[in-house]
């Protein structure tokens, strides 16, 4: 009988221990979305070297908007050099091409 | 083959498995973004409805609506974040606030000793992104940027404890010229530059700064910074640092990416250019500038001849107070005083109202203008600048009388 008290009694203070624990994590699962965007040439250039760090999302908000001329060259060459992308000239010129093609607005 | 070359190989297999698996596991209807239905209402952990621009990172606005009232729920709140890999998981017996650099003492702290050690404060504060109401500056050219609304702006009762008791705690020394803060998020490409930003040292120690664990009486959720949030009231949010864990004093100025190039205004008095020119001069952005939205009644409400309809909303500004919010039914000719709610403290939103009564029949543009009390008054349209900051032309909303 005493042996089960004090089994029992670990037990409780093992789960009371995991319990205190969890009690100082906290944490979120985050949603993902599935953004469809248009097929088009070099499209797959656009998500191998665009994806990795954001969403199409970035690209969305931009297209609906009416921006200046060269607009996504001016972007492109910003991920390049101010956010250092890893994305060689000749893909960047791919990725211009597509968004370009796929997502100039109303300019 | 170079480490990068090896890492950048590794991450675009990881971003092409991810994009494949992405289209098998979330093929409800409900987890699709068209481009035509962009930005799409959805719901994260913990909020409410909410306009959704971006899912990595997550960039979510908080509806018009809720501007109705000074307070903004946390599961309203907007979220920004500017890289995509943010703090999911946080574990209070590791985490530690670290305050090195041109220090006595260095010193790492528990939320908990933060609690203990510190004399909580707590005071409300306008939370707003330096480029909400970007998308308004449509009429002459869209900067880039997120293409926020209304709602990347907030007001909360923050509590916390003086970042200057916390400061001093570890000894600032004499010749300190900035202090400058990192959270925890990181960018997915180690060679991005990670989001830490400096404030002069004058200011952390002699103004009323804070570092926040709560937010309207809960703890700042992970979203919105958990666990320990800087607060920076009258200034942009660029400034506010999330989820701060390393506090580092300085005897040079920080210079970054984020210091040097991100959020900088023209230097000039209307902080603004010739639309698609660049400023020959810019400077950091810092404090806000006078504002107020239209919370209710919405867009093209209808409304019957001789009934009331209540008009509300929220005013703001860095810090000086609202004075009067000016509300205008006939384009801006005459401007007629709303009434104000009870001020809750200089860096607070202030809600006003105005009950109308239309008596004939047609479309009424209301127009709402605020003055805070240094005199500062709304312009119509606000100067545009590259950058698509500090948006404050005048709000109106459209009632169709019948």
């Amino acid at each position: 009988m005493k042996k089960l008290l004090a089994v029992s009694l670990i037990a409780l203070s093992v789960s009371f221990a995991k319990a205190q624990e969890n009690k100082d994590v906290y944490k979120i699962d985050l949603p993902s979305y599935d953004w469809k965007m248009k097929d088009g040439k070099y499209k797959e250039v656009f998500e191998q070297n665009c994806l990795m760090c954001h969403s199409p999302g970035y690209v969305f908000g931009q297209a609906k908007g009416k921006s200046g001329k060269d607009m996504w060259r001016t972007v492109v060459y910003q991920m390049i050099n101010e956010f250092k992308a890893p994305i060689s000239k000749e893909n960047a010129e791919k990725i211009i091409e597509y968004l370009n093609e796929n997502y100039t607005n109303k300019n | 083959m170079d480490s990068r070359r090896d890492f950048l190989k590794k991450g675009i297999l990881f971003a092409l498995g991810s994009v494949a698996l992405r289209n098998v596991s979330f093929a409800e209807e409900s987890n699709v973004i068209d481009f035509k239905d962009y930005p799409k209402m959805v719901k994260y952990p913990g909020k409410t409805s909410l306009i959704m621009y971006s899912d990595r990172p997550p960039l979510l606005e908080t509806p018009r609506s809720y501007f109705a009232s000074a307070v903004t729920p946390n599961e309203a709140f907007f979220v920004r974040w500017h890289l995509a890999n943010i703090p999911t998981e946080v574990n209070l017996k590791e985490w530690r606030l670290n305050i090195t650099g041109n220090v006595k003492k260095p010193v790492s702290l528990s939320l908990d000793d933060l609690k203990s050690m510190f004399e909580p404060v707590s005071y409300y504060a306008v939370l707003q992104c330096s480029g909400n109401g970007r998308s308004f500056f449509e009429n002459k050219q869209t900067p880039l940027g997120i293409q926020w609304k209304y709602g990347a702006m907030g007001n909360a009762l923050w509590t916390g404890v003086r970042l200057a008791d916390v400061l001093n705690y570890a000894g600032v020394k004499g010749d300190s010229v900035e202090v400058a803060f990192a959270g925890l998020d990181k960018a997915p490409y180690p060679e991005t530059p990670n989001v830490e930003r400096a404030l002069p040292v004058d200011k952390c120690l002699y103004e009323n700064l804070i570092l926040a664990y709560e937010m309207n009486g809960e703890p700042i959720s992970l979203l919105n910074g958990f666990p320990l949030r800087l607060i920076v009231p009258g200034w942009y949010a660029t400034h506010w640092i999330k989820s701060v864990t390393n506090i580092t004093v300085l005897n040079t100025e920080l210079k970054n990416f984020w210091m040097e190039k991100a959020y900088h205004i023209p230097d000039n008095a209307c902080h603004c250019v010739q639309p698609g020119e660049k400023p020959k001069k810019a400077r950091m952005i810092t404090e806000m500038n006078v504002k107020s939205v239209i919370g209710t009644p919405d867009d093209n409400t209808v409304v019957r001849v001789g009934e009331v309809v209540k008009i509300a909303g929220v005013a703001f500004d860095q810090g000086f107070g609202i004075k009067e919010v000016l509300i205008s039914f006939d384009g801006g000719k005459t401007w007629k005083e709303t009434g104000l709610g009870p001020d809750l403290g200089r860096y607070s939103f202030r809600e006003w109202f105005y009950y109308f009564r239309p008596t004939t029949k047609g479309n009424i543009k209301v127009m709402v203008r605020a003055v805070n009390k240094n005199g500062e008054t709304q312009p119509m349209e606000a100067g545009w600048n590259p950058g698509g900051y500090m948006w404050n032309g005048i709000d109106s909303v459209t009632i169709k009388v019948v």
